[in-house]
């Protein structure tokens, strides 16, 4: 039951956000990539109906989750029509045209094969992170025990170093699979690693498929393809990533990927709008990629038509990209607000440069740890991101977000050396798998742009 | 950067990445079977491995016992990582408000204590029961 429940329970969340439908994504893009957007929007609805019901005091029954699951399932499609409609516009006022599948290669059989041996692995508890044991699965059993989001829990003194000012996206999807299943069993929620983990490679494929110029290297897109898989799936066994929300930001980062490069028509607007929802549903870093991703997409919309604000398709595209996570942020911080949950001591402090005497050489010994084969180095390739126009979007986010994490280490109040070292690696995750398939990009012919 | 350049970079890295995920699990299947023999401290815990299954026996068998939803204190024998050790504690056994000893509130909220390969000797302290490694102890009210 815990395995089916685990199993279910994402594609039901596939099946609210196919309710969207081309509002959404643009049926140019690949059906694996659709689902994607479908699956994220699927969780931020169901983030929102799960802090709904915690604010109101409802708790999740399973009668109560199946009843709110169909509710969203129905009401899309009751307001959106049977996925049918015309797709928002985005700024270039572009639609795709239906284009064939990527055929499936070698690649794409290899990144299969290292998804199943992570799944398979991950499913022991081997390679679990220990932070699923102090504080992501510990939030899961004691939100699912408490059926529902327990401030109070959250708030005692000591729950101070569960990081309980995080949003809870991981610890509801833990919760609420357990609910449905009857029982919390920490093997099926693995899952949900495997699934994140299978979908960064979903956005990578769809890049390289829709964003290399047409004749471009079959090689080319395919390698990718794997070296993307195999760099993820030994960085999360060799640095135990299964169970922890990090696989979310790549995720997240990555998902982005296709609208930045301008490959999704229409429907760019909504998807980094999810992208960024997703992001700052899943971790607290996740707030800063997602303003990020905002202020570059906006940014973008209002230089390619300059002056052109008043219309209403810029305007509708702007909503479309802010709107989702205003609506995961607002509950989130009148939360952290009220329960006086965050954690003003790792997270702001004095700006102090002689920090970086410690913190430049921990980030060096962090990123040269043994089990990671020098694999984050790959992201020091990030500047050849800058050097082609529709790869520098992505570029101006992930070097933001970046710039973000190191200011972050200069302007806390901890101890530097254990702080970097803790989490630096798993920081530059976030980015790793993007940046590989942004660098390759940007190193490929620029494609032939395609008529509509 | 020529077509044949830049295949051969990609080939190159392609070659890293998977020597690095086979080495990785590879090295995770070897440790994973000698897993019951692997000795470690809290902080480098993982599901499986002797330490943690002797300290879910002990929450284990302190289960039955215990109302759901109390505050239980946990104590263990003072090392520089009893707090992960408390950590593992608190989610083997989700089902009770475990608070650690060193908590300033630990006194004042608890009604048990679980004392994991340690003794306390504390005139509130009532020994309940001796647990597979440990004892649990009701704790008395503080007199006014």
């Amino acid at each position: 039951m815990t395995w089916l429940a685990a199993l279910a329970l994402p594609l039901l969340l596939l099946f609210v956000g196919r309710g969207f439908g081309r509002h959404l994504a643009e049926p140019a893009q690949g059906a694996a990539y659709r689902a994607l957007v479908h699956f994220l929007a699927g969780l931020i609805a169901w983030h929102l109906v799960l802090n709904l019901l915690s604010l109101a005091g409802i708790p999740w029954s399973r009668t109560v989750l199946i009843l709110a699951l169909l509710v969203l399932i129905a009401v899309p499609r009751l307001a959106f029509g049977r996925a049918r409609g015309p797709a928002p516009t985005g700024p270039g006022g572009e639609r795709g045209e239906a284009a064939p599948p990527g055929a499936l290669g070698w690649g794409d059989g290899i990144a299969a094969a290292a998804v199943l041996a992570f799944a398979l692995l991950a499913a022991t508890l081997w390679i679990t992170t220990p932070d699923f044991f102090y504080h992501w699965g510990l939030k899961g059993e004691h939100f699912f025990l408490a059926r529902g989001i327990d401030y109070r829990w959250l708030a005692e003194s000591w729950n101070a170093g569960i990081h309980p000012d995080y949003p809870n996206l991981l610890p509801e999807l833990y919760a609420t699979t357990a609910v449905l299943a009857g029982r919390f069993a920490a093997p099926a929620q693995m899952l949900w690693s495997a699934l994140f983990l299978g979908f960064t490679i979903v956005a990578a494929r769809e890049a390289m498929v829709r964003g290399a110029a047409r004749g471009a290297s079959r090689f080319a897109e395919q390698a990718t393809v794997a070296l993307v898989a195999l760099a993820a799936v030994a960085y999360g066994i060799g640095f135990v990533m299964a169970g922890g929300a990090d696989s979310m930001m790549a995720l997240a980062l990555i998902a982005s990927l296709p609208p930045l490069l301008g490959l999704s028509g229409g429907a760019d607007g909504p998807q980094i709008g999810l992208a960024a929802a997703f992001a700052a549903s899943s971790k607290l870093e996740g707030l800063p990629l997602a303003a990020f991703l905002i202020v570059v997409y906006l940014a973008g919309l209002l230089r390619s038509k300059r002056g052109a604000w008043r219309e209403t398709a810029i305007r509708r595209a702007a909503a479309w990209v802010v709107l989702p996570t205003v609506a995961v942020v607002a509950p989130w911080l009148l939360a952290v607000q009220r329960h006086g949950l965050f954690q003003s001591a790792s997270n702001s402090g004095p700006f102090d440069w002689e920090r970086g005497r410690v913190i430049f050489p921990a980030m060096l010994s962090a990123i040269g740890a043994g089990e990671l084969h020098g694999l984050p180095w790959l992201v020091a390739l990030l500047p050849i991101a800058w050097l082609r126009r529709r790869t520098r979007p992505f570029a101006a986010v992930a070097t933001a977000q970046l710039l973000f994490y190191a200011w972050a280490y200069f302007a806390s109040s901890l101890e530097p050396h254990f702080y970097v070292l803790s989490n630096f690696a798993r920081l530059v995750f976030h980015l790793l798998p993007a940046v590989i398939v942004a660098v390759v990009l940007a190193t490929e012919p620029e494609p032939t742009r395609r008529s509509s | 950067m020529t077509p044949v350049f830049r295949q051969l970079l990609l080939g190159l890295a392609l070659a890293w990445a998977a020597f690095a995920a086979l080495r990785e699990l590879n090295g995770a299947l070897a440790d994973y079977d000698t897993r019951d023999r692997l000795a470690a401290g809290p902080v480098s815990w993982r599901a499986g491995m002797p330490q943690v299954e002797s300290l879910a026996s002990f929450l284990a068998a302190a289960r039955p016992l215990l109302p759901a939803g109390s505050a239980v204190v946990f104590a263990s024998p003072p090392h520089p990582e009893s707090p992960f050790r408390y950590r593992w504690a608190a989610y083997l056994y989700p089902e009770v408000e475990l608070i650690p000893l060193s908590d300033p509130q630990a006194g004042s909220r608890g009604r048990y204590l679980l004392a994991y390969r340690t003794q306390i000797d504390h005139p509130r302290l009532e020994l309940l029961r001796w647990l597979p490694g440990g004892r649990l102890y009701r704790i008395r009210a503080i007199r006014p």
